[in-house]
């Protein structure tokens, strides 16, 4: 089952052999857990500040403490940027809506040059244990390269699905639409 | 837009269950560039094939051929020198949802 957003339309795809009664259930659950998967890929400045500070203490051993984490519009080709003499950290908008473990990544980066400002060996090792590292490093390079391409996607987000999200059983071959858009 | 797919043919047979630390890393890396021209449009399909010979598809959408092969020679195994590629024209002539 999928659930996506079509421009201001949700489409809900479900079995056909879904009862009346099965259908109300499951296109409430699964527009529960598209607005959840959006939360989660757009966090407002508060819940980037959150973040940052979980994935500092899990991958650097809480070392990189920013002052402030937050979403602006000025990074031009950057996906994100820090000043290590005032502690911020600033992550461009053009990261809004890229899956989660993208986001992370982009974070953990900015973190990390908290404690190394170069992008010499001990920079990288510090992204070591963070499992999506070299993922999220070709998520944004295939993202950027297409994009200088000319191919000019789609509603970043609408049909990506995350690698977090538990996948349900069944065809999607009967598909409901609604204008709730949450 | 016009359609491509390239090949990308792995270095050896059962590369799936043989991979080393480095390869991984590299396919890891492949497989997220993969995920980033989709999540621009701009790939259609990708996935390997499976049993002893591993042979990455991939097929995708560029304006001409010299963009198309700029977006193989980008993909990271193949920047790295980990497999081959081979890129060919192609024509989606039927797909599940839109025909």
């Amino acid at each position: 089952m999928t659930a996506y957003r079509d421009g201001d339309r949700t489409v809900v795809a479900i079995p056909a052999r879904f009862s009346a009664a099965q259908e109300r259930e499951w296109v409430a659950r699964m527009l529960e857990r598209l607005a959840r998967q959006e939360r989660r890929r757009r966090p407002s400045d508060d819940q980037l500040m959150l973040r940052a500070a979980g994935l500092s203490e899990r991958y650097l051993g809480g070392l990189a403490r920013p002052t402030t984490v937050s979403w602006a519009t000025n990074q031009g080709r950057r996906w994100g940027s820090c000043t290590p003499s005032d502690g911020s950290i600033r992550i461009s908008t053009r990261v809004q809506g890229m899956p989660r473990w993208v986001i992370d990544y982009v974070l953990l980066h900015e973190l990390a040059h908290l404690l190394h400002s170069g992008h010499g060996t001990p920079f990288w090792a510090l992204l070591d244990s963070y499992p999506h590292t070299e993922k999220a490093r070709g998520f944004l390079e295939g993202y950027a390269f297409s994009r200088e391409l000319g191919h000019a996607g789609h509603e970043l987000g609408a049909d990506l699905p995350d690698d977090e999200r538990d996948d349900e059983p069944g065809d999607d071959s009967r598909v409901v639409t609604s204008t709730d858009v949450g | 837009m016009a359609e491509w797919v390239y090949l990308l043919h792995a270095p050896r047979e059962d590369f799936a269950e043989t991979m080393t630390e480095a390869e991984s890393a590299i396919w890891a890396r492949h497989f997220g560039w993969l995920r980033g021209l989709l999540a621009d449009g701009s790939l259609v399909l990708a996935g390997p094939t499976l049993g002893r010979t591993n042979t990455g598809i991939v097929v995708f959408e560029a304006a001409d051929q010299d963009a198309a092969r700029s977006v193989m020679t980008r993909d990271p195994v193949l920047r790295a020198g980990f497999a081959t590629g081979e890129l060919r024209p192609f024509r989606i002539s039927l797909l599940r949802g839109r025909d």
